[in-house]
């Protein structure tokens, strides 16, 4: 990869209490590109997520976000550098309508102009938020709900986008249309890196992946080696 | 008829207490899962800071107002400070004994350092005299305590409803870890929730002392189980709901007070807690959408 890098994980070992989940963890999300962190259930990529987000600690290694040591700062620093996050289950605030949702995340913009703008940003990205958007958002269907919390994380425009597992139990079409949309979002310039288990939405839309087994990334490529490398593909990704 | 709506009129006065100190207790409640009952004692510290300004000091009345607003701010943010700020995270139960220790430290204090007498808590002419109303008697203290409860209440409420911050407060209410990522400050968060609320305690104070004319070291016991069976009756972290339900509270009491025979007026206390048991039992969430999950 020979473009700057956005986000380094520089051998991350992170875990709950005294618990260990992910060992030694290295990837690069170089800017500008989309890319894509496999594996099944249970094997650490929310955990990395949460550790590069800061709502946990890592035990060891570095995490750098433009070359900058970020381990250690608090969930609401890091978000302020330009990091923003779509977690798993989506964690919308359900007693907000989906419009202050939005504006939850102004407490980080400097004016209120700049909100205006990337609220009209996201609006544009899904229509559907604008016409919801004095829609209590617990009230909302999962698509819905889904592309607000992915809207919630674009509205202070970071530059990079975290998303974890944006197709759970969405219906095809919608994961299609949130697909497009993610490429959209990283065509003006978003660098992304995405959480799947749906390994083939996830290949289609990333320019690289790395697959993790059991805490530790066992293999990394371009989504064409990955697919050409049989015993990955059958094992990890599901699809053949 | 007249009975009733003097009654009635009479009630606005401690409903207006009630709705203050439930609209902070009902903050607090909803942003760090905090059961505060040293919430009372931080009105209660307001209320004999003015005391100390006016009696002993001999400054005017607007002083002594500024003083109890003042003493309640600082002591609220202190006990946030001290007793629940170490404890982030810890869960409801940690938080519970934490609070009643601080309830019951400060006020224990409070009663050793100056005893529980009452002591006086001079109010200016302007506020003493009546406006008669047909048969109706009204107070001028308690139309000026009305009005400037409403008028605090719907500034808060507009804080809370509209503004960025207060979507940050009801988000964190909702999700803290999450609003956390999100960007929000959450302990600057915090700081601000418990300035207002304890700056709601210390208008309710000054409120108390125009009221009764005294104010005393254990003012604060009845007010805080009040505040908190309001804020669960109208729904945990809601402020709206939580003036609403002070209100009710307030003036169900008087009322219930006034319809007893003489002697069973030392019920009087009762009365809140046969609301919370009809809460609990018919609708546990209360009146009003909760604030959190």
């Amino acid at each position: 990869m020979s473009n700057e890098s956005l986000l380094q994980l520089d051998t991350v070992s992170s875990g709950y209490g005294k618990k260990t989940i992910i060992r030694e963890v290295s990837l690069d999300v170089p800017a500008g590109k989309i890319v894509t962190l496999l594996g099944a259930n249970g094997v650490g990529k929310t955990t990395t997520l949460r550790t590069i987000t800061g709502q946990i600690a890592p035990f060891a290694g570095r995490l750098l976000f433009q070359g900058r040591d970020i381990s250690g700062l608090k969930p609401h620093s890091i978000a302020g550098l330009g990091v923003g996050y779509s977690p798993e289950g989506r964690r919308i605030f359900g007693n907000l309508t989906a419009y202050e949702n939005l504006l939850v995340v102004a407490n980080r913009i400097k004016s209120k102009k700049i909100f205006r703008e990337n609220l009209q940003w996201v609006y544009t990205l899904f229509p559907r938020l604008g016409e919801r958007s004095h829609q209590l958002s617990d009230t909302m269907s999962g698509g819905e709900q889904q592309m607000l919390a992915i809207g919630r994380a674009l509205v202070s425009k970071p530059m990079l986008l975290l998303l974890d597992e944006p197709s759970l139990g969405l219906a095809p079409m919608v994961v299609k249309q949130i697909a497009e949309t993610l490429v959209e979002i990283n065509q003006a310039g978003v660098s992304i890196l995405l959480v799947e288990q749906n390994a083939k939405m996830a290949l289609q839309i990333s320019h690289y992946a790395y697959v993790m087994d059991n805490g530790q990334v066992i293999q990394h490529g371009s989504c064409e080696e990955l697919l050409q490398d049989k015993s990955i593909a059958d094992i990890y990704l599901g699809i053949r | 008829m007249d009975y009733f709506l003097q009654q009635l009129i009479n009630s606005l006065g401690w409903g207006s207490l009630n709705a203050l100190m439930a609209a902070g207790y009902t903050m607090t409640f909803g942003i760090i899962g905090l059961v505060n009952f040293a919430h009372g004692e931080v009105m209660m510290v307001g209320a004999l800071t003015a005391f100390w300004v006016m009696v002993f000091l001999q400054l005017p009345f607007w002083l002594g107002c500024l003083a109890a607003l003042l003493g309640s701010i600082v002591v609220g943010l202190l006990i946030e400070r001290i007793a629940f700020k170490p404890l982030r995270g810890a869960g409801m139960i940690s938080l519970f004994i934490t609070s009643l220790a601080a309830s019951f430290g400060i006020r224990t204090l409070f009663i050793m350092l100056f005893t529980d007498r009452v002591k006086p808590f001079p109010v200016p002419d302007f506020l003493k005299g009546v406006l008669l109303l047909g048969n109706l008697i009204l107070f001028k203290k308690t139309i000026l305590i009305v009005l400037l409860t409403l008028f605090f209440c719907g500034l808060v409420i507009y804080f809370v409803k509209y503004t960025k911050t207060g979507a940050a407060m009801r988000a964190m209410s909702y999700d803290p870890e999450i609003a956390g990522t999100m960007g929000v400050p959450t302990e600057r968060i915090i700081v601000v929730v418990f300035a207002m609320a304890s700056f709601l305690a210390g208008l309710a104070a000054i409120f108390w002392g125009i009221k009764f004319g005294s104010v005393r070291c254990s003012m604060g016991v009845i007010m805080v189980v009040n505040a908190f069976i309001a804020s669960v009756l109208g729904g945990i972290g809601n402020v709206s709901g939580a003036i609403v339900a002070g209100y009710i509270i307030g003036i169900g009491e008087t009322l219930f007070v006034a319809y007893l025979p003489d002697h069973l007026v030392g019920l009087r206390p009762l009365f809140v807690w046969i609301v919370l048991f009809v809460l609990l039992i018919f609708k546990p969430s209360g009146l009003f959408r909760p604030n959190i999950k």
